[in-house]
C-alpha cells in the first residue's frame, strides 16, 4: 500500500480518560503522521500507556476524539493496518509456540472458518525471520527469554502486515544486547516505511530512530516536538521527572498536532 | 468380560463416554488457556438446578439441564465481562444458588439427593437412546466449532486485548466459549456427572501439555487422552462394578501422574544438553542475540537456549528422538 506521507495515521484530540473514577488523561492531543516514529515519554503514572491503550480503544475515553487512518475509532474497521505490541509482562501465554503466537497475528487479514492461505503462511514465516526467531518457531513461549518473547510478539504484529506499529515499553526489562537487537529490528521496520508510536520509559538504543516525541506529565502533554538531547540539555532520562523537566522546561509546549512527516 | 460389551446399554454408555471424552478436553483446552479451569465446576453446579427442575416437572433431565446450564453460562459471561468487583461474588451466588436450587427442587419432587446423585457423579447405565442422539448431535457441533474456530478462539484465549486490536468479535467469541463449556458440562452429566466433569475438562489438558509442545498439539493429544480414559474407565466400571465418573476421573489422574514423569525427563534432557555444541555454534552465526541474551529471568534464558537445542537438534542423534518433537 503506497504511503501518503502527509496523512495523519493517529489523531487524538482533547482526550480525557478516567480509570476507576479518577481522570488519568486531562485533555490530551496526539498526532502521528504517516512514516513518523513518535515516542511517548513520561515518568511513572504520567499516562503514556493509558494514552496508547485509549488510542486503540482498549480503554474507553470520556470525551475527545480518536481517529485512526482518518476514521473515527468507533467506526474504524481496518484493524489489519494496526500492529499492537503490548507490554511483554502483560503476556500470559506460555503453552503456545512462537509459530502459533505469530500465526494468531494474521487473523485481521483472514476470514473466519477458512484455512490459512499460502500467502498467509509466507507472511507469517517472513515475520518470524524478520525478528530472527526462525530457529525457535516450535519453541513454547514459556521457554523463551524476555528478549525472545518480545521479538515473538513483534513478529505477531508484523504477521498482519500493518502500516502502524504501537509498542508499549518494548525495552523494559531487557538487557542492552536485547535492546540493541530490538532497535535494529525497529530501524528496519522504519526503513520499510512503517509508522511507529512507541511508549518509552528509557530511550536506550532506539533514540536515533525517534523523529518526534510527546512528553506527558500527570496526564497532560508538557512537550511535543523533536527529541531534545545533547550536552546542553544534560543527560535526559524520561523516567526521571526532574531530568525531563530540565530537558523540556526550556521549550514551551508546542501546540499539537505536530505537522509534517519528518523522516517519512 | 467381552460379553458385557454386547449389552446395548453398555454400548450406549461407551458411545456417550467417548463423546464426553472427546468433548471435555477440546473445550477444556480453551478454558485452561483462559485460566478459567474451575468454570466447568461452577457450570456443573448450575446444571444441578436443571436436573432438579426436570425431576420436579417430570421431564427428561438432559434437555432441561442443557437449557438451564446454557442460560447460566450466558449470565456468567455477562457478569464476568461487566468487570465489576462484585462480579466475583455474583458468580459464587449463581453457582451455589444452582446447586442449592437443584437439591431443593429434587426435594420438592419427593426424590431427594439419592435421585440426584446419579447426575452428580455419573451413571452410564442410565444413558437412553434419545440421550445418545442429543449427546451425539450437540457434541459433534461443539467439537466442530472448537476446531473450525480454533484460530479465533485461541487468539481470544491467549491474549484478549490483542484480539480486540485485530478487530475480532471478542465478546461473541467469549460468549461462545462459555456456552460451549455449558453444553460440555450438561452433556457429560450421564457419563462423569456434573461434579466431576470439570476434572475431565482440565486433567487430560494438563497431562497433554506435559508431553506435547504447543497449543494445538496439546489439544489434539488431550482429546486422545480424554477418549482413552473415558473408554477405559467405562469398561473398567462395568467390569469391576465401580462408579463410572469416579473411575474415569481417577484414570485421568493416573494419566496425569505418568505424564508428569515425562516433564522430569524433558527437564533432565534440557539441563544435560551440552552448551558448546556444534548446533549452538551454528545457531550463534544465524541468531547472534539468542545465545548471549540475559534477562531478568535467568532460568528462562537457559531454557530458551537449551530448548532451542532440543527442538532443532533432530540432526543431533542423542536428542533426535525427544518426545518434544512433533
Amino acid at each position: 500500500m503506497p504511503l501518503d506521507t502527509t496523512s495523519l495515521v493517529v489523531e487524538a484530540t482533547d482526550l480525557r480518560v478516567s480509570f476507576t473514577g479518577e481522570e488519568i488523561l486531562h485533555g490530551v492531543d496526539l498526532s502521528v503522521t504517516s512514516g513518523q516514529t513518535v515516542a511517548l515519554l513520561g515518568g511513572n503514572g504520567s499516562g503514556k500507556t493509558t494514552l496508547l491503550r485509549s488510542v486503540l480503544g482498549l480503554l474507553p475515553h470520556d470525551s475527545g476524539e480518536v481517529r485512526l487512518f482518518g476514521s473515527p475509532l468507533g467506526s474504524f474497521k481496518a484493524w489489519e493496518r494496526i500492529g499492537y505490541i503490548p507490554q511483554r509482562s502483560a503476556l500470559q501465554i506460555t503453552k503456545a509456540t512462537v509459530g502459533e503466537i505469530v500465526t494468531s497475528g494474521r487473523l485481521a487479514r483472514r476470514k473466519m472458518l477458512r484455512p490459512a492461505t499460502k500467502a498467509d503462511t509466507q507472511v507469517i514465516k517472513r515475520a518470524i525471520s524478520q525478528v530472527r526467531l526462525d530457529a525457535l518457531v516450535h519453541a513454547e513461549m514459556g521457554e523463551l527469554s524476555g528478549g525472545q518473547r518480545q521479538r515473538a510478539i513483534i513478529a505477531r504484529a508484523l504477521a498482519g502486515e500493518p502500516d502502524l506499529l504501537l509498542l508499549d515499553e518494548p525495552l523494559a526489562g531487557l538487557d542492552t544486547t536485547s535492546q540493541d537487537a530490538l532497535a535494529k529490528i525497529l530501524a528496519d521496520l522504519k526503513a520499510q516505511g512503517l509508522t511507529i508510536l512507541v511508549v518509552l520509559h528509557e530511550f536506550g538504543p532506539v533514540e536515533p530512530l525517534i523523529d518526534t516525541s510527546v512528553v506527558l506529565r500527570e496526564g497532560n502533554v508538557i512537550y511535543a516536538g523533536p527529541l531534545r538531547s545533547g550536552p546542553e540539555f544534560g543527560h535526559a532520562h524520561p523516567e526521571d521527572d526532574d531530568s525531563l523537566h530540565r530537558q523540556y522546561a526550556l521549550v514551551p509546549a508546542l501546540p499539537a498536532p505536530i505537522s509534517g512527516g519528518i523522516h517519512a | 468380560m467381552l460379553e458385557i460389551l454386547s449389552y446395548s446399554f453398555v454400548q450406549r454408555a461407551l458411545v456417550a463416554a467417548v463423546l464426553s471424552g472427546a468433548l471435555c478436553p477440546a473445550v477444556g483446552s480453551y478454558i485452561v488457556q483462559r485460566r478459567l479451569s474451575l468454570l466447568g465446576d461452577g457450570l456443573g453446579h448450575i446444571a444441578v438446578a436443571g436436573v432438579g427442575l426436570a425431576l420436579l416437572t417430570n421431564t427428561a433431565p438432559l434437555p432441561v439441564a442443557i437449557l438451564v446450564c446454557v442460560a447460566g453460562a450466558v449470565l456468567i459471561e455477562l457478569l464476568r465481562s461487566s468487570g465489576r468487583a462484585s462480579a466475583d461474588v455474583g458468580l459464587a451466588i449463581l453457582f451455589y444458588g444452582g446447586l442449592a436450587g437443584g437439591v431443593m427442587l429434587a426435594g420438592l419432587a419427593g426424590r431427594g439427593t439419592s435421585a440426584l446423585s446419579s447426575y452428580l457423579f455419573g451413571s452410564l447405565t442410565t444413558v437412553s437412546a434419545s440421550d445418545l442422539y442429543l449427546i451425539g448431535g450437540l457434541a459433534t457441533v461443539v467439537v466442530a466449532l472448537s476446531l473450525l474456530l480454533e484460530p479465533q478462539l485461541f487468539a481470544v484465549c491467549a491474549d484478549e486485548e490483542y484480539a480486540r486490536t485485530q478487530g475480532l468479535p471478542v465478546k461473541a467469541l467469549n460468549m461462545l466459549i462459555v456456552v460451549m463449556a455449558a453444553l460440555t458440562v450438561s452433556l457429560s452429566l450421564r457419563t462423569v456427572g456434573v461434579l466431576l466433569v470439570s476434572a475431565l475438562m482440565v486433567i487430560p489438558v494438563a497431562a497433554a501439555s506435559n508431553i506435547a509442545t504447543g497449543f494445538k498439539a496439546s489439544m489434539v493429544l488431550s482429546v486422545a487422552f480424554g477418549i482413552a480414559v473415558s473408554f477405559g474407565g467405562t469398561v473398567a466400571s462395568v467390569a469391576f462394578n465401580t462408579p463410572s465418573g469416579a473411575t474415569i476421573v481417577l484414570l485421568a489422574i493416573a494419566f496425569f501422574l505418568i505424564s508428569a514423569l515425562f516433564t522430569l525427563r524433558k527437564r533432565r534432557i534440557i539441563t544435560d544438553a551440552p552448551v558448546e555444541s556444534e548446533h549452538h555454534r551454528a545457531t550463534d552465526a544465524v541468531v547472534p542475540p539468542e545465545t548471549i541474551e540475559t534477562t531478568e529471568e535467568p532460568t528462562a534464558i537457559l531454557h530458551g537456549d537449551h530448548v532451542d537445542y532440543v527442538h532443532h537438534g533432530h540432526r543431533h542423534a542423542p536428542h533426535g528422538d525427544h518426545y518434544d518433537e512433533h
